[in-house]
C-alpha cells in the first residue's frame, strides 16, 4: 500500500527520505562496481582494479551508517506499519548491498591473475551476465524507493537469465578444463567470477522479497528457479 | 458488516477465526446528542482473558462507544443509543436489564482517577456493601484486602486503610480506582483513558496490571496511546469519525494494517 | 538586538509602569482597610454601648426570671425559652424540607418550564418582606387552622416559611458544586440514583448546605415583624411549657421593654440585647461547628 501522505512530524519523513538517500547511494556505488570490475576484467585494467578494492571501503562505511541510521529512527519515532517495514528492509538491504560490493571487489582482486582470459572463449559471456545482474541490482533498489512492489516481482524473474547464464558458462568452462588441462587455473578464477556474479543476481532477488514485504506486508510466494548446474549429467 | 468484525485471514500463520462466543458484543449501535450523530452503525466483539484497545483520534467516538457498554450513556439526558449490545447473550438495553446489576458486572475506571472522598477502607467496600456481597465486617475486609491485592496497591496502603483516598498520588488513586471496580467481581473492566492523568512510571504499574487482570476479567481499554494500545491490547479496533473503520489482531494493525485510514493514524500521517 | 531587548526592561520607562501599579495595590489595601474598620467600628460601637448600658442588669434572676410589670423582677428567661422553642420548631421544619427540597429540584426533577418557574418563585420568595409571612401565619396558622396564638408552634411554622427558600437556595448550589466524577464514579460501580444521591452528593453538599442554614437561622432568630403579626406580643409572665403554649421571642421581648415608660427597663432592655447577642453567637457557633465537623471528615 503506497504511502498516501506526508507525515505530521515533518523531520520524520526527513529521516526516512535520508534513508532512502543513503540506500541508493550504496546502490549506485556497488553497480559501479560490478561494471567496473567486469571492464578490468575484460581490458585487464590493474590500476582500475586496484581502486575498486580501493573504494569498498566507502561501501562498507556507508553500511554502517545506515545501521546508526535505523536504530535511531526506531528509538526516536517508534515507526509503525509501512514505516516499521521499510526501516527493517532498509536495514538488511543495506548489508545486501554491502555484500555485492564484497563480490565486485573478490573480482577485481582475481583481475591481475588472469593474464590469458582474452583466450577463452566464455568469458565473452560474462559482461552481457554482469550487465543484467547490474541491471536486477538498479531496479530493485528503485523499486524500494519508490515502494513499487511489482518493480520488485519484475527483476525477480530476471534472475532465470542470470542463472541461465551462470550455467552455460559453468559448463563451457568445464569443458575447456577438460580439453586442456594447463587452462585450470585460469578457468578456476573465471568459475569464481561467474559464481559472484550469479549471487549478485540472487541478492537482487533477496532484495526484492524484501521490497515486496516492506511494501505489501506480505510475503513473495517461492520464486521459480533456474535448471541448477547439478542436473547436468 | 460482518466482514470487519471477523476479518477474513490473513497470510499470516494463525487465522482470526474467534470460536468462542464474545462475552460482550455489539451490532450496528449509533448513538445521537440531539441531532448529532457521535457513532454509526458500530459493532464489535469484546472476549473474554482478552484486552480490546479502541484508539482513533480525538472526537472519534470511542469513549462515546465505551460508555454504551455499560449504559453510562443513560446519565446523559440528550444521549440516544440505537443497535443491540449484548452481554452474555443477554441485551443489556432491553427493559428487563437491571442497570445496577449491569453496572456492577460491567465495571469502569475513569480517565481522571476519582476515588470517593472517603477512606481507603471505604473507598473499596462501598460497592460490596450497596450490593450486599458480603456478609458481616469479617467477610467485607477480606474482599476489601483481596480486591487491593489485585490491584497491586495492598502493600502500599495496608496499614493505612483508614486514611483518606485522596490523598493517594495520582497513580495510587487510580489502582483504587481498579480496586474498586474489582471489589464488586465484575465480570467486565472498562477502562477511559486509565493512564492519561499518570506519569511514565505510574503508567506502566498500570499496564503491568492490567496485563494481570486479562486473565480473569474481559477488559476494553480507551487510548490516545498507540504504543500503550500496542503494549497492552491483543485486539484493537480503529475508531474514525464515529465509525469502526478496522478491527483485528493488535499485531496485525500495527505492522500491516489493511485500511488505508488505519495507516495513516498510526503512522502519524493523521491530520 | 539582544542588546535592545535587553534594554527594554531595564530602562526606566517599564519601571514606571511597574511602579504604578504597586501604588494602586497598595491604595487598594488602604481603602480595603478603611471599609473594613468602619463596618467593624459600628459594630463595636453597638456592642460597646449596650455592654455599658446593659452589664449591670445582668444577674441570675434576670436570666431565670420572667418577664414582669415590675423592672426590678423582670427577667428574661420566658422570651429565651420562647425563642429556642421557636427556632427549634423552624428548623425542624424548614431544615429538612428544603434539603429534600433542593435534592428533588438538583437530581430528579427534569428540566422543563416548569422547574424553571419553581426556581424562580423560590429565589423571589428568599426576597420576600418578612411582615408579609407574618400576614400569612396570621392568615392561614391562627384564622384558617385555628392553632394556638402566640404559641412557638405558630411563630416556628411562619419563621420556617421564611427560612425555607434559603435552604433551597443553598442547597441546589451545594449540590452544583458536587464533581460530576463522583456520581460517575458511584453510578460505574452499580450505585443506583438514591444511593448516588444519599451516599455521595448529600454528603459532599452538606458543608454548602449547613451554611445556608446558617444564615437562615440567624436570620430567623431576629425576627421581629412577622412574630408580631401572630401575636407574640404579648404580655407573657411564666416561661412556656412547650411549643402550643403562648410565649415570646427576645427580639420581640427587647422591642415591647423598649416601649416601656419606665426608665428602669432601659438597663433590663440593653441586657436582653447582650443576651440575644451571646444567643445568636452560640447558635452560629454550634451550627459552624457541625459545618466544619462535616467538611473535616473527608
Amino acid at each position: 500500500m503506497a504511502t498516501s501522505s506526508g507525515h505530521t512530524i515533518k523531520a520524520f519523513d526527513e529521516d526516512l527520505d535520508r534513508l532512502r538517500a543513503l540506500i541508493s547511494q550504496m546502490g549506485g556505488l556497488a553497480e559501479h562496481a560490478i561494471r567496473e570490475s567486469m571492464r578490468c576484467l575484460v581490458q585487464r585494467d590493474l590500476e582500475g582494479a586496484e581502486k575498486i578494492v580501493e573504494n569498498d571501503k566507502k561501501l562498507d562505511a556507508l553500511e554502517i551508517e545506515t545501521e546508526k541510521q535505523v536504530v535511531r529512527l526506531i528509538a526516536l519515532r517508534a515507526p509503525m506499519a509501512g514505516d516499521l517495514r521499510d526501516v527493517v528492509a532498509a536495514l538488511k538491504i543495506s548489508s545486501v548491498v554491502e555484500r555485492i560490493g564484497d563480490y565486485a571487489k573478490n573480482i577485481a582482486k582475481r583481475v591481475p591473475l588472469l593474464d590469458k582470459v582474452h583466450n577463452i572463449e566464455p568469458v565473452s559471456l560474462m559482461p552481457e551476465m554482469a550487465r543484467i545482474a547490474t541491471e536486477m541490482v538498479h531496479d530493485v533498489l528503485n523499486a524500494f524507493v519508490e515502494r513499487d512492489a511489482e518493480a520488485a516481482v519484475r527483476v525477480v524473474e530476471r534472475d532465470r537469465a542470470v542463472d541461465d547464464f551462470y550455467n552455460s558458462i559453468f559448463r563451457a568452462l568445464l569443458t575447456f578444463m577438460m580439453e586442456n588441462p594447463n587452462n585450470i587455473g585460469q578457468s578456476t578464477h573465471l568459475l569464481f567470477v561467474a559464481k559472484n556474479i550469479e549471487r549478485v543476481g540472487d541478492h537482487a532477488t533477496n532484495i526484492a522479497e524484501m521490497v515486496y514485504y516492506a511494501a505489501t506486508g506480505q510475503h513473495l510466494a517461492d520464486r521459480p528457479r533456474g535448471h541448477s548446474p547439478l542436473d547436468v549429467q | 458488516m460482518i466482514d470487519t468484525i471477523v476479518p477474513t485471514p490473513t497470510d499470516t500463520a494463525e487465522p482470526l477465526v474467534e470460536e468462542r462466543t464474545p462475552k460482550m458484543s455489539a451490532r450496528d449501535v449509533s448513538v445521537f446528542y440531539g441531532a448529532k450523530q457521535a457513532l454509526n452503525g458500530v459493532g464489535i466483539d469484546i472476549h473474554d482473558d482478552r484486552v480490546t484497545a479502541f484508539i482513533g483520534p480525538s472526537g472519534c467516538g470511542k469513549s462515546t462507544f465505551l460508555r454504551c457498554l455499560n449504559r453510562m450513556n443513560d446519565t446523559i439526558p440528550s444521549a440516544r443509543v440505537t443497535g443491540q449490545i449484548e452481554l452474555d447473550g443477554h441485551d443489556i438495553n432491553a427493559p428487563d436489564m437491571d442497570v445496577v446489576q449491569l453496572r456492577a458486572r460491567v465495571g469502569m475506571v475513569f480517565q481522571k482517577p476519582n476515588p470517593f472522598p472517603k477512606s481507603i477502607f471505604e473507598n473499596v467496600a462501598y460497592g460490596p456493601r450497596i450490593h450486599g456481597l458480603a456478609q458481616g465486617k469479617a467477610e467485607l475486609e477480606a474482599i476489601v484486602e483481596k480486591s487491593l491485592r489485585r490491584a497491586g496497591l495492598w502493600d502500599e496502603v495496608k496499614d493505612r486503610l483508614q486514611e483518606s483516598g485522596t490523598a493517594l498520588s495520582g497513580g495510587q488513586q487510580q489502582r483504587l480506582c481498579i480496586a474498586r471496580a474489582i471489589a464488586v467481581d465484575p465480570e467486565v473492566i472498562l477502562m477511559d483513558e486509565p493512564c492519561s492523568a499518570l506519569d511514565p512510571i505510574a503508567t506502566a504499574k498500570i499496564e503491568e496490571l492490567i496485563h494481570e487482570l486479562r486473565g480473569r476479567y474481559a477488559i476494553a481499554i480507551v487510548t490516545h496511546n498507540m504504543q500503550q494500545a500496542a503494549r497492552v491490547s491483543q485486539r484493537t479496533a480503529f475508531f474514525h469519525l464515529g465509525e469502526m473503520v478496522e478491527y483485528g489482531k493488535t499485531s496485525d494493525i500495527f505492522t500491516n494494517p489493511r485500511e488505508q485510514r488505519t495507516q495513516d493514524y498510526i503512522t502519524g500521517r493523521y491530520g | 538586538m539582544s542588546s535592545a531587548a535587553a534594554s527594554r526592561w531595564t530602562d526606566g520607562s517599564i519601571q514606571s509602569r511597574v511602579a504604578r501599579r504597586y501604588a494602586a495595590e497598595r491604595r487598594f489595601r488602604r481603602f480595603g482597610f478603611a471599609a473594613v474598620s468602619i463596618s467593624l467600628a459600628f459594630l463595636a460601637f453597638l456592642l460597646i454601648t449596650m455592654t455599658v448600658k446593659g452589664i449591670g442588669g445582668i444577674s441570675w434572676d434576670f436570666l431565670t426570671g420572667s418577664d414582669s410589670t415590675e423592672a426590678a423582677t423582670a427577667g428574661v428567661w420566658g422570651a429565651l425559652k420562647g425563642s429556642l422553642l421557636t427556632i427549634l420548631v423552624t428548623m425542624a421544619i424548614a431544615f429538612p424540607i428544603g434539603v429534600l427540597s433542593a435534592l428533588y429540584l438538583e437530581e430528579f426533577a427534569p428540566r422543563n418550564r416548569w422547574t424553571d418557574l419553581i426556581e424562580v418563585s423560590i429565589n423571589n420568595l428568599a426576597a420576600v418582606p418578612s411582615i408579609i409571612f407574618g400576614l400569612l401565619g396570621l392568615a392561614v396558622f391562627l384564622n384558617f387552622m385555628h392553632l394556638p396564638r402566640s404559641a412557638p408552634l405558630v411563630g416556628g411554622l411562619t419563621l420556617a416559611l421564611m427560612t425555607m427558600p434559603v435552604i433551597v437556595i443553598a442547597g441546589r448550589n451545594a449540590i452544583k458544586t458536587v464533581p460530576p466524577s463522583i456520581r460517575d464514579a458511584a453510578l460505574g460501580v452499580g450505585a443506583s440514583k438514591m444511593q448516588v444521591v444519599f451516599h455521595h452528593v448529600l454528603p459532599l453538599a452538606l458543608p454548602g448546605i449547613l451554611t445556608g442554614t446558617i444564615i437562615g437561622m440567624a436570620r430567623a432568630l431576629g425576627e421581629t415583624a412577622p412574630l408580631l403579626m401572630i401575636g407574640m406580643r404579648a404580655f407573657i409572665a411564666s416561661p412556656p411549657a412547650g411549643i402550643t403554649d403562648p410565649s415570646s421571642v427576645l427580639p420581640v421581648q427587647i422591642f415591647l421593654w423598649s416601649d416601656e415608660v419606665d426608665r428602669a427597663f432601659v438597663e433590663k432592655t440593653s441586657a436582653a440585647i447582650i443576651v440575644l447577642l451571646v444567643f445568636m453567637l452560640l447558635m452560629n457557633g454550634l451550627a459552624i461547628y457541625l459545618r466544619n465537623k462535616f467538611e473535616r471528615r473527608w
